[in-house]
């Protein structure tokens, strides 16, 4: 049976629930209603709008449950790895290893949207001296140091070199705390030199082999301390086993993208696409599920598409999104205001891209480390995103700014600027604070003025 | 400035290795960007790094150095070729410095920006003239401070300095204040240790490296280099009150503040630095004469 579309509230998705329970539509994996989670803390869901499709409803669970999993897991022997910052490759790694689960502690930079600030966790950071100059993230700290949040793994990986000063500085800043960290170098990618030996590393990109190398080493320096942390080797068919795993994951994410960004009709909403995206990371704790869930959202979407069912109208303006907001409720917005996102770059493109399995694990691992976009050039990320704006035929940008993220002021404006003149595009740079709420009407004028113009182009 | 110039501001480019190719090195310090903004005038850039980028565009020669020590500059760097359409070289910085390959990883990228120079009329060094100026370096290394009898022993630490924020050390003296240690870029804290002689004269480029790598700096991981140095620091001195000083947007300094703050046994204050007020603002006069006569 195919559900009509709908945005529902929450309030509502209970009634529905209760309509879907009676059909028998409903599976033990749906878990339960989710307005559960509203007494765990997470308000901002009281302000959102989800879809009311089941195979939503088990993204959701999935990841509104993730703590509770973390606590199972450890309870139930499991050793947790915190990786912090490299976003999907070290993963990969741990997944390898069956007696390992990692996760990353930097998905509190979402909770004080999800929480709506509830839980004090940058008021926290403020006592620490990381005030609101420092970008969402640092309610990590807050989350370490209430203890509340996750349980403290049992080793904490964290790369740095080529990455935001933020986390490094807060991560530093953990590490005072009495937190040991495992640190491991991600340098900058730069171009090879005419002279130097260069090799693909996905996606169009090169980089020196030297490069590849050093991170190859790096990461071998993971390796040891994930088979020392599980008490059993890591050796490369449990890393190709675990690659060929997280590849599904990600072929079933550009599936998805694919639906989403280029059906006549979206048929999911653009909230839904962006939660699903961050399954890539590090599988919100549970590989298999992950790959349940996103099977089931890939059907439902196809359902849709071929019954001619989907959100908003045929000629919604089809907007690139470029970095993750804040505030996830403005993804809903977006929509309401006639935009339709056909296209993100939410900066772990790379978490999206298939890992090659033709290489040795290790070195395949380390050139997927090495295309990540906030590693490289702007340039590099930018003509990416003009690349993936042609093929979703998007007609207008809007560039996300991060409050307090270090690379924002800087990249942005190169990135808006490299867009509006390589592909002649109407572009916005907007900041999305944690909650939008008191700056709306900012955010309204400027999508809905970036809209108009949209479609004033059409209009030629 | 002249074509020869290599143009710089971090403490992780070796003038020896700019002089050993045979060019001047040229180590920036910026004015700030007051009304010329070559770079555009953007909310959220650490205003040091912009000034550097401004006043560097401004020099109408010479080859411009910058590096990946924080997120900030190098991103500046990106924006600097796009704004002014001029080369510039990046030199890649190790953040892990302890590891033998991150080690290797330095010593390979002091060879590249060699290879730029040598590009832009640098001469590739023989292994004994780089010795010979690592060597001459060692002496220059050797300027003892005289203490200043009567005055208020007090320490500064944090970034760089703009040069207009130099007027921070005029204020301190005029306070009744002497420096006893200066751990901001410009100062002690970003000088290598001396060269070892045997080691220089085995393999020089590593012995530079390795003395480079040596300079406690808030941006290694960990920075536990820094903490002890500046306990060393503070042992060997009578210092009895310390500035902290940060720009806003440099979050790796802002960081390690409060850290600073709670692990120190003297007094601190800490200036926060628009680079556009500067150091010389009746309230950070007043701030700091209060400190002043707290610790006096
Ligand atoms: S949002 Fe930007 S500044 Fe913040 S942790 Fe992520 S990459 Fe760093
Ligand atoms: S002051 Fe801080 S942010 Fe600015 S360039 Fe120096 S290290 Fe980077």
């Amino acid at each position: 049976m195919i559900l009509s579309p709908q945005k529902l509230t929450l309030e509502q998705w209970d009634g529905h629930w209760d309509l879907l329970a009676r059909q028998g539509l409903l599976r033990p994996e749906h878990c339960g209603p989710l307005s559960r989670h509203v007494s765990d803390g997470d308000t901002r869901l009281l302000a959102l709008r989800f879809d009311n499709s089941p195979a939503a409803l088990q993204l959701w669970n999935l990841l509104l449950t993730e703590q509770d999993r973390l606590w199972q897991w450890k309870e139930g022997g499991k050793r947790l790895v915190g990786t912090m910052k490299d976003l999907g490759t070290v993963p990969v790694m741990a997944y390898s290893l069956d007696d390992l689960v990692a996760f990353y502690p930097d998905g509190a930079w979402w909770t004080p949207c999800v929480m709506e600030m509830n839980q004090q966790l940058l008021q926290i950071a403020d006592s620490l001296g990381i005030d609101e100059s420092f970008c969402p993230v640092r309610a990590m700290l807050g989350a370490f140091v209430n203890r509340n949040h996750f349980p403290i793994p049992d080793l904490l990986i964290c790369s740095v070199g080529a990455t935001c000063d933020d986390f490094s500085a807060i991560a530093q800043r953990l590490n005072g705390l009495g937190f040991p960290i495992l640190w491991w170098e991600i340098p900058h990618r730069r171009p090879p030199e005419p002279w130097e030996e260069a090799v693909q590393i996905g996606n169009g990109l090169v980089a020196p082999a030297s490069l590849v190398s050093l991170v190859r080493n790096e990461l071998d320096r993971v390796r040891s301390a994930l088979s020392a942390l599980a008490g059993t080797d890591l050796d490369d068919l449990k890393l190709q086993a675990a690659i060929s795993r997280a590849n599904q994951v990600r072929s079933l994410l550009a599936s998805l993208n694919r639906l989403a960004f280029t059906a006549t009709l979206s048929p999911l909403p653009a909230l839904e696409v962006l939660i699903a995206q961050m399954l890539a990371i590090h599988f919100c704790s549970d590989l298999g599920k992950t790959v349940d869930v996103l099977r089931a959202l890939l059907a439902q979407a196809k359902q849709r598409v071929d019954a001619g069912l989907g959100y908003g109208r045929p000629d919604d303006v089809r907007i690139f999104w470029v970095n993750p907001p804040a505030d996830i409720k403005v993804m809903n917005l977006v929509e309401d205001y006639g935009g339709r996102i056909c296209g993100t770059d939410f900066m772990f493109t790379h978490a999206l891209d298939p890992i090659d399995l033709d290489l040795p694990p290790m070195d395949a691992l380390a050139r997927i480390a090495l295309a990540d976009p906030m590693v490289g050039p702007v340039c590099d990320r930018a003509r990416r995103i003009a690349a993936e704006i042609q093929r979703f035929g998007c007609e207008a940008v809007v560039v996300c700014r991060i409050p307090g993220a270090s690379h924002c002021a800087t990249e942005g404006s190169l990135i808006a600027q490299y867009l509006r003149q390589t592909c002649e595009l109407p572009v916005v740079e907007v900041e999305v604070p944690s909650l939008v709420d008191t700056t709306v009407h900012v955010f309204e004028n400027r999508i809905k003025a970036l809209i108009e113009t949209a479609k004033a182009r059409r209009r030629g | 400035m002249t074509s020869a110039d290599v143009i710089y501001n971090c403490p992780f480019v070796p003038a020896e290795w700019i002089k050993a190719h045979g060019l001047r090195p040229v180590r920036l310090n910026p004015r700030p960007s007051w009304g010329m903004h070559i770079l555009g005038q953007i909310e959220g850039i650490c205003p040091y790094a912009l000034a550097f980028a401004n006043h560097a565009a401004a020099c109408d020669a010479g080859l411009v150095v910058f590096t990946t020590r924080c997120d900030q500059m190098r991103r500046v760097y990106e924006l600097w070729k796009v704004c002014t359409g001029r080369p510039a070289f990046l030199l890649n910085l190790p953040t892990c410095r302890q590891s033998a390959a991150a080690q290797r990883f330095y010593i390979d990228e002091l060879l590249r920006l060699g290879r730029y120079m040598e590009q832009f009329g640098g001469r590739r060094p023989t292994k004994p003239i780089l010795a010979q100026i690592m060597l001459q370096a060692n002496q220059d290394l050797e300027t003892p401070v005289s203490p200043n009898r009567g005055a208020v022993p007090v320490a500064i630490l944090g970034g760089p300095l703009m040069n207009t924020d130099m007027v921070l050390f005029d204020t301190l003296a005029s306070g009744g204040a002497y420096v006893v240690f200066d751990g901001t870029q410009g100062g002690t804290r970003c000088i290598h240790r001396p060269f070892d002689r045997r080691e220089l004269c085995e393999d020089p480029l590593q012995e530079l490296a390795l003395a480079y790598l040596d300079i406690p700096d808030v941006f290694f991981r960990p920075n536990d280099g820094l903490y002890r140095w500046l306990k060393a620091q503070i042992d060997d001195t009578a210092v009895r009150g310390l500035i902290l000083h940060h720009y806003i947007w440099c979050d790796k300094w802002k960081a390690e503040c409060w850290r600073i703050r709670q692990w120190l046994p003297i007094p601190t204050v800490v200036l926060s630095n628009d680079g556009q007020t500067g150091l010389d603002s009746p309230g950070i006069r007043n701030r700091l004469s209060a400190f002043l006569e707290a610790i006096r």
